[in-house]
């Protein structure tokens, strides 16, 4: 069954996920960082 | 209430859900009715994703939590956008190769028939019963605070999703989920900005939220390598991952969101959306909740915020110790909202030595507060056994319903009636698509025609509708099985998950082997549970049930292909 799975090809995309995805990734380490800075500066 | 939140209330109730049904009342085949023929853009796709994941409680109890207990579970976020970019990565994919409408169909293509039915039985027992908790649980507290009719309350609710989502199917579910997260959002913006306007005079949102800090209320990141603790970073980002991944890869109710799109991109944005939006959402109707706090540090209150209660206690022979209590808890407050003045201003100063006993002062009466109110509550269930509801529960709606504009009120009841339509919604539509693709089409009534299964679909939809009313209907009649609802999910999602990544990743491992592993990891993680519920924290119940089906799925494989060679 892997096989019949990896043999289809689905339409070209031509996003940039790899770029999509560090950015996500980057938004994600800066809103954590925004959330540390807000719990020690309130402390 | 008044007549204006009545009219803007149903005004924006009836408008979507008219809207919604009328512009998708046309589905000829079930790919329609279930992938809403493969049309949606990643706007509504997202929005859909976030309204099928934020019920009404989300509204309700959030930010009573956040009064409560401080901003920490903002932290049972922190797996999702790395579950969300694998989920990307890996299952939207194969999802869109197989051109599948359930994720469980996958598991037939990859194992055998049984592996798909077990995933899809667990699948629907958890969110069957959940789906009349998703009703139930704001009914109650709307209807008694607002004092309307409980079963009425659940019966235009419920009647009015079973209507759209029977009628026009996922596209309808998708559609009308979209403006309803419009409406949340600018609801929820909307009480964001009352409670600041209506903080007292001379306090600013920073004094406020470096009062609430100083109570302990804004840690919203914790370190701690504590297991015992239920929310710190580390819990997120492992417990919470995998959490996610369920959820979003696994659970139909997700799965089928994002499977209407138009395109594998269509519905990775969709997802990245939710990414990179969900963690802010959680972290400001925390904060709503801890500005909620800060409000009633300055603002009096009842000695519960659940009003309804104490009006029957004041009914009983326990008036008397309500009363004591009472005036208590006044004098309390009278001293909380001197105590916080006294603080902001040794801040404003910057005299360390008056800070400190400004803190531990107002710390003190916090914590005399709260017992004053545990007291009262256990003075409820005394006289009232059944009533369990948390009194934190009912935190945001008396803000709402004391101290926001007439229309404004309606409004925020719109949002958390929109939230409990809408993710109930979601819920129902895959409670439909699960049951009727996998067990009628599949198992009970295999090759009928497109339409025969349309009307199924529709019936079985219906169906399960009927089911959670009448689960929401009796839900008072035995308040613990709500928790135990909810505990159920953290219990099952660690083992389906665990089946979709040996699907994905162990591609060595058979049917039999991961069917017998699952069973097992299920079993497993029931006893950890019942036995070590107190020294886990119920995130990570979703990592063990998963590594367990992974670890003696590759084991049983391994033994299952070393039997030839034995022989």
């Amino acid at each position: 069954m892997e096989d019949h799975i990896d043999k289809k090809e689905l339409p070209s995309d031509k996003t940039n996920w790899k770029k999509v995805y560090l950015l996500v990734i980057g938004w994600f380490a800066l809103f954590t960082l925004f959330m540390y800075l807000f719990t020690v500066l309130t402390a | 209430m008044s007549g204006l939140d009545y009219a803007v209330m149903l005004g924006t109730l009836l408008t979507i859900v008219i809207y919604g049904t009328l512009k998708t009342r046309k589905s000829k085949n079930i790919e329609g009715y279930f992938l809403g023929d493969n049309k949606l853009k990643w706007g509504t796709i997202g929005l859909s994703v976030m309204a099928t994941q934020a019920s009404a409680i989300t509204f309700l109890s959030t930010p009573g939590l956040a009064f409560e207990s401080g901003m920490a579970f903002v932290q049972n976020y922190l797996g999702l956008p790395i579950a969300l970019i694998i989920i990307s990565i890996v299952f939207i994919p194969i999802y869109y190769k197989l051109k599948v409408y359930t994720a469980y169909e996958y598991l037939e293509r990859r194992f055998d028939l049984k592996s798909r039915l077990l995933a899809a039985s667990l699948f629907l027992i958890q969110r069957g019963l959940a789906a009349g908790i998703t009703i139930y649980a704001p009914a109650i507290v709307l209807s008694s605070v607002l004092n309307w009719n409980l079963t009425l309350t659940i019966l235009v609710v419920g009647v009015l999703v079973i209507i759209y989502t029977v009628s026009g199917g996922s596209k309808a579910v998708s559609l009308t989920q979209k403006w309803q997260m419009g409406i949340i959002l600018i609801g929820m913006g909307i009480a964001f900005g009352t409670i600041i306007n209506n903080l007292p005079q001379g306090v600013g949102v920073i004094d406020g939220l470096k009062l609430a800090g100083k109570m302990g209320k804004t840690d919203a990141i914790n370190f701690s390598f504590d297991v015992k603790e239920r929310y710190t970073f580390w819990s997120g980002i492992t417990g919470g991952l995998f959490l996610a991944l369920s959820y979003f890869g696994t659970d139909q109710s997700q799965v089928q969101r994002y499977l209407g799109g138009s395109s594998v991109r269509e519905s990775r944005m969709g997802l990245m959306f939710n990414a990179v939006l969900k963690i802010p959402m959680q972290f400001f109707i925390l904060l709503t909740g801890v500005l909620v706090f800060v409000f009633f540090q300055f603002q009096q209150h009842d000695v519960l915020f659940d009003s309804t209660s104490l009006g029957l206690l004041e009914n009983t022979e326990s008036k008397g110790q309500l009363d004591e209590l009472r005036s208590e808890h006044y004098a309390n407050h009278d001293k909380k909202e001197a105590a916080s003045y006294e603080l902001i201003s040794a801040m404003d100063n910057g005299n360390e030595d008056a800070i400190d006993r400004a803190t531990t002062n107002l710390r003190e009466l916090n914590a005399e507060g709260k017992s004053l109110r545990n007291a009262a509550k256990e003075l409820v269930i005394s006289e009232f056994p059944n009533n369990t509801q948390r009194d934190s529960d009912y935190v945001f709606i008396t803000y709402i319903l004391n101290f926001m504009p007439a229309g404004l009120i309606g409004l925020l009841l719109a949002v958390i009636l929109s939230a409990a339509m809408s993710s109930t919604a979601g819920e129902l539509n895959a409670l439909g698509s699960t049951s009727s693709v996998d067990f009628y089409k599949r198992v009970i009534q295999p090759g009928k025609s497109e339409k025969h299964y349309l009307i199924a679909s529709k019936w079985l939809t219906a169906l399960w509708g009927a089911i959670a009313l009448g689960f929401a209907l009796t839900a008072d009649l035995f308040e613990n099985l709500i928790e135990a609802v909810n505990i159920l999910g953290s219990i099952f999602y660690g083992t389906i998950l665990g089946i979709f990544l040996v699907a994905f990743f162990f591609k060595f491992v058979r049917g039999r082997s991961v069917f017998i592993a699952a069973l097992l990891a299920q079993i497993s993680v029931i006893l950890t549970f019942i036995f070590f519920s107190e020294y886990i924290s119920y995130l990570y119940f979703n990592i063990i049930g998963c590594g367990l089906v992974i670890l003696f799925g590759i084991l049983f494989s391994a033994i299952e292909n070393r039997k030839p060679v034995v022989e």
